[in-house]
């Protein structure tokens, strides 16, 4: 049973929510529809690049990452990865050109997701995946030596092809978000643990930065293409040779469209959530917006000033069971979970901490799946195991004591939610929406140098 | 999957290990004993310092040891070559079969305060300060 074939449900449009939203997304239509227009902006955007510096015969590597493989279903990246490609060949003559396309901690889910877009047939046999364990190659950078996986940068070009999408706020924090696959999709396992245990939560984006300020880089960098999304779904594609520059304005962006929602999620005070993705616990998604982000939406994850926020790896590391070592400086996993509910998502990320921290049910076949992932030996040592969906709500809204229901289940444009749920968002919404103009825009944008925002309607 | 025939069982008891030396250890790669370390199997940083002390004195060995690293393979590596450090033990020249690791990374303790000055926007003395509030500092 699907989660959005539950009795009593509704949809909430982002756009419906902040109708002083002004961007749209580029279509609405068909898959089809959507990767015609993605080609004709990929196209456009590519205009704007100096391309010369590629001379017939010289290999070009357009570097990817899998988790633009699985926003909205993956066509458009996949579109305007074969665009760049096609592109590249028609205006510089070299046929040389490869994909290498980077994972988190699925090691073969970029070789699934070549299948599926059929990238070797666009490729000429030339599209490969690529992980943290393959073979590094030392990068000199301005703070020591770091390690990239040597098959990305084994060409004399390179073109990061990547997207604006929110994601791991916890994370990047909404600073350098660009640069992040430097460290971490193209990078190996030190860097990435470097990033995720020895750096600190924040300063950890400086890594991707200085890997990408490195020679080895530099030499080698044609450009970035970005596929630009936002909880309304794809907003279009955007390159840039100054990636800098083109953080900088992302930066600018991703807080107009998504700093409301984020904002408003974290306003909501009680819901059951519940997972229904083909995704890691964290990265299930609907609204444009994760798990992740709601399960750290009690704090303001924007605001530069807070140095951690509920679920970092730095802080999973402190909670060795239920409670953590330290007391009073953890803010702890939003306290409006009242319970989780996993009815469908993928295996292949530590997400212990989640069982330990919220109440979970797991339905069915899922507790068979986790039960047998390795990097989730003692999941189900704390979450409980229940046999169908309809039993998992009916018993959690029995201890959650509430009749909000909030699903992430891939839905674009906006959540499906339990009409309680709608009638809370919508009468949240314009006061939050305000306190977000007046106050925690001009905060965030302060905070990263940016001059000014994006004028609203 | 297919089962194993004998199930293979990880985990080493970290009482066989001198407590002050596992405490030493630990706090010198800026790590309380009972912290995770390793977010897949739950592997405490006693547990890796034990093993140190123990013998096992490559990540390899360490993964046999207490089953660190045996789950995403990814995350950890820093953890278990800072306390290879703080041990003593030079993880640079002994490289893993294969290409899996270096024996390099980044901390935040090894940025320099001109970096910082230079690169504001990513907060890295507040990082600093906030790491060595939270953890402990190696004195």
């Amino acid at each position: 049973m699907r989660a959005v074939e539950l009795p009593g449900l509704t949809s909430v449009m982002v756009s419906d929510l902040f109708p002083d939203h002004r961007y749209r997304p580029v279509s609405n239509g068909s898959a089809q529809e959507l990767c015609r227009e993605i080609r004709e902006r990929t196209v456009l955007t590519l205009q704007e690049i100096n391309l010369e510096k590629i001379q017939p015969g010289d290999s070009v590597n357009i570097l990817a990452s899998h988790h633009g493989f699985s926003i909205y279903g993956g066509d458009a990246y996949a579109e305007m990865i074969r665009t760049i490609r096609d592109e590249v060949e028609r205006r510089t003559g070299t046929r040389d050109i490869r994909l290498r396309a980077g994972v988190g901690l699925r090691f073969r889910e970029t070789e699934e997701y070549i299948e599926k877009f059929d990238l070797n047939r666009d490729f000429e046999g030339k599209a490969r995946g690529i992980a943290p364990v393959d073979r590094g190659v030392a990068i000199d950078t301005a703070i020591g030596t770091l390690y990239g996986i040597a098959d990305a940068y084994k060409a004399r070009w390179i073109i990061h092809a990547h997207n604006n999408d929110i994601r791991e706020l916890h994370y990047h924090r909404q600073m350098g978000r660009l640069f992040k696959p430097f460290a971490m999709s193209y990078a190996t396992i030190e860097t990435r643990s470097s990033y995720h245990q020895s750096m600190g939560p924040r300063a950890a984006n400086l890594l991707p930065r200085m890997i990408f300020e490195s020679d080895f880089i530099q030499e080698k960098f044609v450009c970035s293409c970005m596929l630009q999304v936002g909880p309304a779904g794809i907003m279009g594609v955007n390159a840039s040779e100054d990636l800098a520059g083109q953080d900088k304005e992302f930066a600018r962006l991703n807080l107009d469209w998504y700093g409301k929602i984020v904002t408003l999620l974290g306003a909501i005070e009680s819901a059951i959530l519940i997972i229904d993705y083909p995704g890691p616990v964290p990265y299930t998604t609907a609204g444009g917006i994760l798990f992740g982000n709601f399960l750290n939406a009690n704090v303001d994850e924007f605001d530069l000033t807070k140095p951690f926020t509920a679920f970092t790896r730095y802080t999973d590391m402190l909670y060795p069971d239920v409670k953590p070592l330290v007391q009073g400086k953890l803010p702890p996993p939003n306290p409006a979970i009242k319970a989780l509910i996993l009815n469908y998502c993928s295996k292949g990320y530590p997400s212990t901490f989640f069982a330990q921290q919220l109440p979970t049910l797991i339905v069915g076949a899922q507790a068979d799946l986790f039960g047998n992932d390795e990097q989730n030996p003692l999941f189900m040592d704390y979450a409980v195991r229940v046999e169908s969906l309809t039993k998992a709500v009916a018993f959690a809204r029995k201890f959650a004591q509430t009749e909000n229901v909030l699903i992430f289940d891939g839905a674009v444009g906006g959540f499906n939610v339990s009409q309680p749920l709608a009638d809370e968002l919508y009468r949240l919404a314009p006061d939050l929406s305000r306190h977000v103009d007046e106050e925690l825009m001009p905060l965030w944008l302060k905070q990263r140098g940016i001059e000014s925002r994006i004028p609203p309607l | 999957m297919v089962d194993r025939v004998e199930p293979l069982y990880f985990g080493i008891d970290y009482t066989r290990a001198d407590p002050n030396e596992i405490q030493s250890i630990c706090r010198s790669a800026h790590m309380y004993t009972e912290q995770i370390i390793c977010y897949c199997r739950r592997i405490k940083a006693r547990d890796v310092a034990a093993a140190i002390l123990l013998g096992h004195r490559t990540p390899e060995a360490l993964a046999r040891a207490t089953g660190v690293r045996t789950g995403c393979g990814v995350l950890c590596i820093t953890s278990v070559l800072r306390q290879l450090k703080a041990a003593g033990i030079n993880v640079e020249v002994e490289k893993a079969p294969g290409w899996q690791w270096y024996g390099t990374y980044i901390s935040i303790w090894d940025i320099s305060d001109e970096i910082a000055r230079r690169y504001p926007e990513y907060y890295l003395a507040e990082d600093r300060a906030a790491m060595d509030e939270l953890f402990p500092k190696d004195e």
